[in-house]
């Protein structure tokens, strides 16, 4: 047992070494501060944090009708919910094009009424990330809206209080970490979206080239940028770990 | 816990001998020309044509070919970190010459290719570079290759010398000439430069005309053997590098739209 689980520790163990070992620690800074790189990691912050913030809008009520509404066809909804998470991003990205591409009923109508496109647009980059996100959200806070006994929430409305009320008042304070926790899920997914988003949004300079789209592209013209963004990413990554371990998944 | 680590080992080892086996036989020693085959590594914008020399060299050679797509300098940095490649194809010279010492013999001319202007084929028809600037203006989005490969290198080269400006905002990067083209048959991106032989595949879907000849639109292919460590494959490159050069090679070359002299 010992041997295959330090086969399956070096499987991820040895890429991020290479990694590292393949950088140029000296240009580090120099590399990240081109003007190319930091326009990349501007957008991709932008655009993931607000992606970010739509899944919290519309994914926290859907995980709370998920978790405390039995209706017909639940199971359904749940699994449906769930597809973009095993979705090539790619075929993600195909999916948004039929959906909201410019030769599209959707996105002709977009463009023809309201002057909006989407595909080549910062707008369609958080369409892209709000899709593959989504279920990173919705499956994280239902598990733990699931895990908690409900009598709380009946003795509460039982009393009178609205169900925003409960939700707010007595839910809500209950499920605080794991509902950081999965924020903090979505939002490293939509960080580092590049399937669906070069696909769908396409690759403009300042406006859909985000990190992960820089990085693939400086890897033909510029390697030792595109390595060194890739490590900023990583320790990105690597610091969600850390703060989902330190503060919310203690003792796990 | 020493017995689940023994059984492990054997487990280990059983997964080896799978492997070894496994390789044996793709390599086809003793057991004949059967199972023979080669990889080719050939520029993205050769697919159409290259999948149908590779079906008529499988019939002549009994030679199974592994064709591997991709934009031409994707394809060179695989080579140089070591992927076992018998062929490669490039869609301009300064992708060979980054293999220069990867060579067997000098690599060979098989084609041309000539970016055109493409434009979505609801719209106006674009029928020069500042029309595409133009159409960039008005708050479009133009399509063009990204820059380290041979369709987007052109593309800059020749936008430099028609002295015409695109802003960056303005300019998607595809991956590969048929990404870039795929926007513009979609109509999300009001125009773009591809190469002449996917605007023929793309038919009627896209209005397409011609750059002036002046500028420095058009590339030459090359192709080459690689010399392979293990020295199995060389029959078979060098005749898959005939066959390319051929009468036959030639015409189905050109019946996707490339020119030859």
């Amino acid at each position: 047992m010992f041997a295959l689980a330090a086969v399956a520790l070096a499987y991820v163990a040895v890429p991020l070494l290479g990694l590292l070992f393949e950088v140029e620690w000296s240009d580090l800074g120099e590399q990240l501060s081109s003007s190319e790189s930091l326009t990349a990691l501007r957008l991709s912050l932008m655009t993931s944090v607000v992606a970010t913030i739509a899944v919290i809008f519309v994914g926290l009520p859907l995980a709370w009708v998920l978790a405390r509404v039995s209706f017909p066809g639940r199971g359904f909804v749940r699994s449906f919910v769930l597809l973009p998470m095993v979705l090539p991003p790619v075929v993600a990205g195909v999916a948004l094009l039929a959906a909201f591409g410019r030769n599209s009923a959707i996105g002709g109508w977009l463009h023809d009424v309201l002057g909006v496109q989407l595909t080549f647009s910062p707008a369609g980059v958080v369409v892209a990330q709000t899709f593959v996100a989504m279920p990173f959200f919705v499956v994280a806070f239902e598990a733990a809206l699931l895990g908690r006994d409900s009598q709380p929430e009946e003795v509460a409305s039982s009393l009178g209080a609205d169900s925003w009320r409960v939700f707010t008042r007595i839910t809500f304070p209950a499920v605080a970490p794991a509902f950081f926790a999965a924020v903090a899920l979505a939002w490293a997914r939509a960080l580092g979206e590049f399937g669906a988003t070069i696909t769908f949004a396409g690759n403009v300079a300042g406006r859909t080239q985000t990190a992960p789209l820089g990085i693939y592209l400086q890897l033909g013209t510029d390697p030792g940028a595109a390595t060194a963004m890739s490590v900023l990413l990583l320790a990105i990554s690597v610091g969600i770990l850390v703060g989902l371990r330190g503060r919310w998944l203690v003792g796990r | 816990m020493v017995t689940s680590v023994r059984s492990v080992l054997v487990i280990c080892a059983a997964g080896v001998t799978v492997f070894a086996s496994c390789s044996n036989s793709t390599s086809g020693d003793a057991a004949g020309d059967d199972a023979a085959r080669i990889t080719v590594s050939a520029a993205a914008s050769l697919t159409d044509a290259f999948t149908e020399i590779a079906e008529v060299f499988t019939e002549q050679q009994s030679t199974n070919v592994d064709l591997n797509i991709a934009g031409s300098s994707t394809l060179v940095e695989q080579v140089l970190r070591g992927a076992p490649v018998d062929v490669f194809a490039s869609a301009d010279a300064v992708q060979m010459e980054r293999l220069a010492d990867h060579t067997s013999g000098t690599p060979s001319v098989f084609a041309e290719n000539h970016l055109v202007l493409v434009s979505p084929e609801n719209g106006r028809a674009l029928t020069s570079l500042g029309d595409l600037a133009q159409a960039a203006d008005s708050g479009g989005v133009v399509s063009l290759c990204e820059v380290s490969v041979p369709c987007g290198r052109l593309a800059e080269e020749s936008l430099a010398a028609a002295d015409v400006v695109i802003p960056e905002t303005r300019v998607s990067r595809a991956p590969n000439v048929r990404a870039a083209l795929r926007s513009v048959v979609s109509g999300d991106s009001v125009g773009g430069l591809v190469y002449r032989t996917d605007s023929l595949a793309a038919g009627d879907s896209v209005h397409s005309s011609e750059l002036d000849p002046e500028l420095p639109a058009s590339t030459e292919y090359l192709i080459a053997p690689l010399i392979q460590s293990e020295p199995r494959n060389d029959r078979a490159a060098g005749q898959f590098v005939e066959l390319v050069l051929s009468e036959r090679g030639r015409e189905i070359l050109k019946s996707w739209g490339f020119t030859l002299d």
